[in-house]
C-alpha cells in the first residue's frame, strides 16, 4: 500500500512538473520554472523514500531533498514580487 | 535537524495554500482552489511525518502522511488536466 | 513553440467583414476580409506570426481579462448593447452556445468587474466596467475582432496559470 501510494505521489509530481515546464515554456516566466524544479524534487523526494525506506538518522538527510523543493517556492515567490517582476 | 527540516517545509505549504486561497476569494479560479487544497494537504503531510518522527514515534502514521501526499498532489494535476484549457 | 491552430470563426453577430468565399479560401473578392478563411477552413499560424494592429492596452486586456473566445464574443456583444440587461439563456440563443458553458463564462466576466449582475427570477447581467478606459479598449477589440481572436486563442490554455503566479503577489496589483 505504501509503494502504491508514493507511487501516486511520484508520478503526479511529474505530470505536474511538466505543466509547469509547459506554462514556462510558453509565458518565459521564471516562476513556473522555479515551480517545475520543486515538484521535480518532491518527486525524486518521494521516490527515494519509497526505494529505500530509510529509518532512524538517515531519514533527516532525505527530507533535506523535500527542504529543497520548498525553498525552490520560496524562491519562486521571492521571484514573483522583486520589484523587477512583471 | 530533523524536526527543524519537517516544521519549515509544513510552514511553507500552509503559507503557499494560504495565498491560494486568498487569491481563489479574490478571482474564483477553480485551479486556485485546487492548488490550495493540494498545498494544505502537503502541510497536512508534512505535519504527519513531523507528529510519526518527533511527537508519537511509537505509533505509525506513514499510511495516513502518505495518503495525503498522494491525494494532493494527485488532485492539484488532475486540476491542471481540467483547468488549463479553453473552457469558455 | 507554441503553434495555435485557429478554427474559422463563428461569427457573432453584427461583426461586419465576413470571409471571402470561392474555390479558394483566400481569393481577394470585393468586401469581403482577405485575411479570414471560409468556415470550416482551418488554418496554421504561429503565434508570432499574428498581426500587431492592437494596441499594447488591447492586447493586455485580452490576456488577463478574457479567458477564452466564448467570453470574448460574449463581452462584445453586451458591449455592443450596453444598456441591455441580458439572461444567460438569451446570450446562449444569441451566440449559438449552450446555457451552461455561457453562464459559467457569464460568471468569469462578471467576477473581473466588467459586469453589472442583477439577481431575479434569473439572473441578469449587463456591460458595467468599474474601470474606465475598458470601453475604447473594446470599441478597438470589436474593430479588429479577428486579431483579438488569435491572442485569446493563443493565451487561453496560459490563462489559469497565470491566475495561479498572480496568487503568489503578496501585494495587490490594479486589475
Amino acid at each position: 500500500m505504501h509503494g502504491f501510494l508514493i507511487g501516486i505521489a511520484t508520478c503526479s509530481c511529474w505530470g505536474i512538473t511538466a505543466f509547469f515546464l509547459k506554462f514556462w515554456v510558453e509565458t518565459r516566466d521564471r516562476f513556473f520554472l522555479l515551480f517545475a524544479a520543486a515538484f521535480a524534487v518532491l518527486s525524486i523526494n518521494w521516490l527515494l523514500l519509497g526505494l529505500w525506506q530509510p529509518t532512524g538518522e538517515t531519514r533527516p538527510f532525505f527530507y533535506l531533498l523535500r527542504l529543497l523543493a520548498f525553498g525552490l517556492i520560496i524562491a519562486a515567490v521571492w521571484e514573483k514580487n522583486r520589484p523587477a517582476a512583471d | 535537524m530533523g524536526s527543524v527540516i519537517y516544521a519549515l517545509c509544513a510552514l511553507t505549504s500552509l503559507a503557499c495554500a494560504a495565498l491560494l486561497l486568498r487569491g481563489y476569494a479574490r478571482h474564483g479560479e477553480r485551479l486556485l482552489l485546487l492548488a490550495g487544497v493540494c498545498f494544505c494537504g502537503l502541510a497536512l503531510n508534512n505535519l504527519l511525518v513531523f507528529s510519526d518522527f518527533v511527537v508519537v514515534p511509537d505509533v505509525d502514521l506513514s499510511l495516513y502522511r502518505n495518503l495525503a501526499a498522494a491525494a494532493s498532489v494527485l488532485l492539484f494535476l488532475l486540476g491542471l488536466i481540467w483547468h488549463t484549457g479553453d473552457r469558455g | 513553440m507554441f503553434s495555435p491552430r485557429c478554427r474559422a470563426p463563428r461569427f457573432p453577430p453584427g461583426l461586419r467583414s465576413p470571409p471571402c468565399t470561392g474555390a479558394n479560401p483566400f481569393s481577394r473578392a470585393p468586401g469581403c476580409s482577405p485575411d479570414v478563411p471560409a468556415a470550416g477552413v482551418v488554418v496554421e499560424s504561429s503565434a508570432s506570426g499574428m498581426a500587431s494592429s492592437l494596441s499594447p492596452q488591447a492586447k493586455r486586456f485580452l490576456r488577463d481579462s478574457v479567458g477564452s473566445i466564448l467570453q470574448l464574443d460574449i463581452i462584445l456583444l453586451l458591449h455592443r448593447e450596453e444598456n441591455r440587461w441580458w439572461s444567460a439563456e438569451q446570450i446562449a440563443q444569441e451566440i449559438r452556445v449552450g446555457p451552461t458553458t455561457t453562464a459559467l463564462a457569464l460568471e468569469e466576466l462578471a467576477s473581473r468587474n466588467l459586469l453589472d449582475v442583477r439577481i431575479g427570477s434569473t439572473l441578469a447581467y449587463r456591460f458595467s466596467p468599474v474601470e474606465e478606459g475598458v470601453r475604447g479598449v473594446l470599441a478597438e477589440i470589436a474593430a479588429d475582432h479577428y486579431t483579438a481572436r488569435e491572442i485569446v486563442a493563443a493565451g487561453a490554455a496560459g490563462h489559469a496559470a497565470r491566475r495561479f503566479a498572480e496568487a503568489f503577489r503578496l501585494r495587490k496589483t490594479d486589475g
